[in-house]
């Protein structure tokens, strides 16, 4: 069978072969050796997607009803039964999981299969601490079915366990910060799941199954950085989310081609959604009250051994998205720098604020809110210009809407009467439309032509 | 010839096999660890007080708030860390922990139960703790029914527990002797 990084490159030539053979520039023998050569391009091993939501749909509902009734907590069943019972969920799931890898079952089947052994562990975990009233802590509960869980990932192959895990993670670390410890030990679990993760995607990066998956990496990385910070120093979050959001984003462009459609790229949009969010929240004054060192916090819920982790992330990631940045610029693809060097001025406001802050007091974050809010018009204009230059209306309307919520953000802000606010609003959305009608009528024209 | 998988191949699949075997082992080594607590520890009895129920994974539970919760500290301790409680029985037959000290020093296998600390504290000095089990599973009926008696109700309210190296588990819950679930049953007729 043809190799998933060859894919597209074999089905072009298998495309090209009756063609070549017609203009005799090879014969049929040829070309059926190439053929044989490569293989099929049918990947018996592919996801039914209809297959596989009934088999993952069904292991959910199976494992939440398992979790369900032994919620209800039968009081009148003798220990014995229960202790029987309480192990039964795992026992079949490693039994199916087990029946499973040495069949080599197709992946639908298998993604079913992982999905209920992931869930089953969880099961008799919880059913043990019930019978016996033990593990009150639902952190420690997380984290030994994390810990138990993970195997799955890699014994069946499966991206469903993967989230499973992932999620699994994400809950497990914001427990533990709002019971006020720290979660560091998650990027542990994350590093623990990626060379699967990474064998996924050098496989096939544009296969629906990694791209969903990758879209999950990228959400449970954001909220890794989220949750283990400890935030000591007010304000380290902006320098630590913007390198981190600028990495991803100049990095898809060295991962992904440039002619594949954006929604097959979801590094390159999470990180693009990722930076004009980050801006929007920096257009407002409370993301710079009381920033830098000379506003460290300690004691209470703040350790500062724990710190050291942001201080690490914030020499780091701007290294890696700096890293970036110079071979970008190599490239000579210039226009990504549009979005992708938003950390510098992120980090050159943060900065300037932190000095600045104590001597000029509100007008150094004005100052800050200035360049933030011009940067966004320009984020928006260059948006809407390489919309309309590569002629792709969703890029157009993704500049657009960055500049309407922007407009909006200000407005409400702003202290203005409801008919002024109204009048503006009804402006906004009659330019919305006629510049989309405009523009969607030229780009056909165009095509026409 | 057949090539050798590098060695970090080989540890990682070491890693997957143990927690495999992991999977099996933790259920059964849990089981083990509290049926030994609960047949051949000592049994204890300690004053409680209700606090709040509800767990989305394991169901219905009572939340134990244990009257016992400040012990003299014979060692420094910090505050987050397990620690030995050593058990006394008052003259009325309740238990509570009167020492603390530093975890697994303690050299007795049914008076010692393992405690976290809550509170920051010195060597000789009272500090705070708690018990590691308080949460008590029920019926997702019964439940909140024996929540409201125990905010209502005047007189003693205790828990059974084993106690075993340290293990506590937990076995019933007492309104003055008379076992919540047949209280309540009571009470509603």
């Amino acid at each position: 069978m043809v190799n998933n990084k060859n894919r597209r490159h074999v089905k072009w030539l298998y495309d090209e072969l009756p063609k070549l053979e017609a203009d005799k520039v090879v014969t049929g023998a040829v070309s059926e050796k190439i053929r044989n050569y490569y293989g099929s391009l049918v990947d018996k091993n592919a996801v039914h997607p209809v297959l596989a939501i009934f088999y993952v749909m069904g292991s959910v509902l199976i494992g939440l009803g398992i979790i369900l009734l032994i919620g209800y907590n039968w009081d009148n069943i003798p220990r014995l039964f229960k202790v029987i019972t309480s192990l039964l969920p795992v026992t079949i799931g490693m039994g199916a999981g087990y029946f499973t890898y040495k069949k080599g079952m197709g992946k639908s089947w298998k993604e079913g299969v992982a999905v209920f052994w992931f869930l089953s562990i969880g099961a008799t975990i919880a059913l043990i601490s019930q019978t016996y009233n033990i593990h009150g802590e639902i952190a420690d509960f997380f984290l030994i079915w994390l810990i138990l869980g993970f195997p799955v990932i890699y014994v069946l192959k499966s991206p469903m366990a993967y989230f499973l895990y992932m999620a699994g993670a994400v809950t497990w670390a914001s427990i533990v910060q709002i019971d006020g410890g720290f979660a560091t030990a998650f990027w542990l679990f994350i590093a623990a799941a990626m060379p699967f993760y990474i064998k996924l995607f050098i496989e096939d990066r544009y296969s629906p199954v990694v791209i969903r998956t990758s879209f999950i990496t990228a959400a449970a990385f954001t909220s890794a950085v989220g949750l283990t910070l400890e935030k000591c120093v007010p304000g380290l979050w902006m320098i630590i989310y913007s390198s981190l959001f600028c990495f991803i984003y100049m990095l898809s462009a060295r991962l992904y081609d440039d002619n594949e459609p954006a929604i097959k790229k979801p590094y390159n949009w999470f990180s693009a959604v990722g930076i004009a969010v980050l801006m929007l929240l920096l257009s407002y004054d409370w993301a710079w009250d009381s920033i830098g060192w000379n506003h460290y916090r300690h004691g209470g819920n703040f350790y500062e051994q724990a710190a050291v982790f942001d201080y690490l992330l914030t020499v780091v990631l701007p290294a890696c998205a700096v890293y970036m940045m110079v071979d970008v610029i190599k490239s000579k693809k210039k226009m990504i720098l549009d979005y992708g060097a938003s950390f510098v001025i992120v980090i050159a406001c943060y900065i300037f604020v932190a000095l600045a802050g104590k001597v000029l007091g509100d007008t150094a974050v004005a100052a800050a809110l200035f360049f933030i809010n011009i940067y966004i018009v320009y984020l928006s204009a260059v948006t809407i210009k390489f919309g309309i230059e590569n002629r792709h209306m969703m890029t157009v309307n993704s500049g657009m809407f960055l500049f309407g919520i922007l407009v909006l953000l200000r407005f409400l802000d702003m202290d203005l009467s409801l008919l002024i606010r109204g009048v503006a609003f009804i402006i906004m959305g009659v330019v919305f439309l006629v510049s989309n009608y405009y523009i969607s009528r030229r780009i056909s024209a165009d095509e026409k032509r | 010839m057949k090539k050798d998988k590098p060695f970090y191949i080989l540890i990682f699949k070491g890693v997957l096999i143990i927690l495999l075997a992991g999977q099996a082992a933790f259920p059964v080594y849990t089981i083990i660890k509290s049926e030994l607590a609960l047949n051949s520890g000592a049994e204890y009895k300690f004053l409680v007080r209700p606090a709040d129920p509800y767990d989305p994974f394991r169901g219905r539970f009572v939340t134990l708030m244990f009257e016992n919760s400040t012990a003299k500290a014979f060692a420094v301790l910090k505050y987050n860390e397990m620690a030995d409680g050593v058990l006394f029985v008052d003259k009325d037959g309740f238990s509570y922990v009167s020492e603390l000290y530093k975890h697994k020093t303690v050299k007795s296998s049914d008076a010692v139960v393992t405690v976290r600390i809550t509170g920051k504290i010195s060597k000789n000095a009272e500090t705070r703790f708690e018990y590691l089990n308080n949460k008590l599973f029920m019926n997702e009926k019964i439940a909140p029914a024996v929540d409201r008696a125990m905010r209502a109700y005047n007189g003693k309210i205790y828990v059974k527990a084993s106690v075993k190296n340290g293990d506590m588990i937990l076995k019933n819950l007492y309104f003055d002797g008379v076992e919540a679930s047949e209280y309540v049953k009571k009470e509603v007729k």
